[in-house]
């Protein structure tokens, strides 16, 4: 077959028509167009449905207020045998100690993250949004081991995308690795203190899940992201000045992406929490600093930051719950677990150092199931 | 012979109809039992012993789908003149057409809404199982305006067309 017609026109390369080839081509009428946004529903639900389905059933296993009350009342025993009553229990048993607690608590995250792969439909990246998190703490952790020519101490082993053994490779040659890993390497090369490095790898860890959020096309994921990354310069902002450092080391190491702008946050560098809340005013973040700048403490400050930005988080996951089907309710509840971890890990911590549940108590952070 | 309606005979218009019915209402059906179904999967994944609280669920958007068939079975067997389809003009083909429309559009947007209203309540049957009665009034809901556009269907056919219809005969 030539693949030519009579005319002696190729129409697959020439273009079907004339009125196409001139590129004449009528546009649909508004009517018949069809907008993204109204078919995602449609999309959705049969993309993440059936992980969706999981997840409701998976969601009535998890730690609730009433047993955590009970969990920061017991004893360490007590707590395991409280524990016992959800999924997470059965990778704690017969842990007496802080090394074991930690490896159950990482086994269970692994699976917890391993079944939701399995349910997810193929190119979902809502898996890597949580991974990345670990690749970028394992990055971290090598690159801070080079620059201060140690052993590597620290680091996840099975959790993550990208695997140990190739960051391990990377670090000796970051062109072999994939973005946004070997731009944070290349970067890495002109830090000279590990709390450099730890900013740096941060600002690239937080900007490349805004790009998966956005790739991911979900407003509430976004709106996650982006908070995460307006907490995160806050913090930035509040630390340097209590390291007393340069306005151009804040304004490279501000992630851009956030709610706030960075010439806003450039405008509060220097500003004392108290000065940085009323500059904030209408702002999101204002109740926040507010209740940090009533602190005395700068230490504190930070930590209570920390603690009351992950709740703020955790608010805006609390909010994904009105989706019925979608990527959402599949972020929240990985995100649900994640903070399941942090809270039984603190809880067993603490209870091996015989810890008052009062202050434990203090330290607790937001659950998503009430 | 019998004039035509817009190029097409009475019979062309009447398939034409009866078609459109079972195909809207047919896709509709297709996608909500999709959408229930993809959760309700994931459901039983993890509680298999929850398939006949979520049974209902799935297979209420498939109703539509009954009533698109419905419409064409009695476009088939009810419209037809007595003195056979050749009889029957262009222009009474052509309402008889017009009268399928409820059907095959109410019944495509409303299957698959319904499949996904129907998604969102499964989620409360994985959660609470003495839930399921409640879960099902909310994908009902919308199973009204399914119902509705099958009355209105089968009113035109009665009331306007069938009449139209005895009088060929006569």
């Amino acid at each position: 077959m030539s693949g030519t017609g009579a005319a002696g026109i190729n129409p697959v390369k020439a273009g079907a028509s004339p009125a196409l080839r001139e590129g004449k081509v009528m546009k649909l009428p508004p009517f018949l167009s069809i907008d993204r946004k109204r078919i995602k529903p449609f999309s959705d639900v049969t993309r993440y449905g059936y992980a969706v389905g999981r997840i409701r059933v998976l969601e009535t296993k998890m730690l609730n207020t009433q047993r955590l009350e009970r969990l920061v009342e017991a004893d360490f025993e007590s707590a395991l045998n409280i524990l016992d009553e959800i999924p997470v229990g059965d990778y704690l048993a017969g842990a007496t100690l802080a090394l074991e607690v930690d490896e159950g608590l990482t086994a269970y995250l692994r699976d917890v993250y391993a079944s939701m792969e399995e349910a997810l439909p193929r190119g979902s990246l809502i898996m890597e949004f949580f991974l990345c998190r670990y690749d970028f703490h394992n990055l971290k952790v090598l690159l801070k081991a080079a620059m201060e020519e140690k052993e590597p101490q620290g680091l996840l082993e099975g959790l993550g995308m990208v695997g140990l053994d190739a960051l391990r490779r990377g670090v000796e040659n970051p062109a072999a690795m994939p973005s946004p890993y070997r731009e944070a390497m290349e970067e890495a090369v002109q830090r000279t203190s590990p709390q450099e490095l730890d900013t740096l790898v941060e600002k690239h860890y937080l900007a490349y899940r805004l790009f998966l959020a956005g790739r991911e096309d979900s407003p509430f994921i976004i709106d996650f992201a982006r908070a995460s990354i307006d907490l995160a310069n806050l913090k930035l902002v509040i630390r340097a000045r209590l390291l007393s450092k340069e306005r151009e080391f804040l304004d490279a190491m501000i992630v851009r992406g956030g709610f706030v702008p960075a010439v806003n946050l450039l405008d509060l560098f220097g500003d004392p929490p108290e000065m940085m809340a009323r500059k904030l005013e209408a702002n999101i973040y204002y109740s926040r600093l507010m209740e940090i700048a009533e602190s005395e403490d700068q230490v504190v400050r930070l930590t209570d930051f920390d603690r009351k930005g992950e709740d703020q988080l955790m608010d805006m996951v609390r909010g994904m719950k009105r989706i019925s089907v979608g990527v959402e309710p599949i972020f929240a509840y990985l995100r649900a677990r994640e903070n399941e971890v942090l809270i039984v890990r603190m809880i067993l911590i603490a209870k091996l150092h015989n810890i008052p549940p009062d202050a434990i108590d203090r330290s607790l952070r937001k659950l998503y199931i009430d | 012979m019998v004039e035509a309606f817009g190029g097409l005979s009475g019979l062309h218009w009447a398939l034409l109809g009866a078609a459109v019915a079972v195909i809207g209402g047919g896709a509709g059906s297709g996608m909500g039992i999709t959408y229930v179904a993809n959760v309700a999967g994931g459901i039983l994944t993890e509680m298999p012993e929850r398939f006949g609280p979520l049974l209902p669920l799935v297979v209420i958007p498939g109703t539509q789908g009954i009533y698109g068939f419905i419409t064409g079975v009695l476009v088939i067997f009810i419209m037809e003149p007595s003195a056979g389809w050749a009889a029957l003009p262009g222009a009474l083909g052509f309402q008889i057409f017009l009268a399928c429309l409820p059907v095959a559009f109410v019944c495509f947007v409303t299957g698959a809404y319904q499949g996904l209203t129907a998604a969102g309540a499964a989620g409360m049957v994985a959660k609470r199982r003495e839930e399921m009665g409640r879960s099902l009034v909310l994908p009902a809901l919308v199973e009204t305006y399914a119902v509705l556009s099958l009355i209105v269907t089968i009113l035109m056919f009665f009331i306007v067309i069938s009449p139209e219809i005895s009088k060929l005969a006569s």
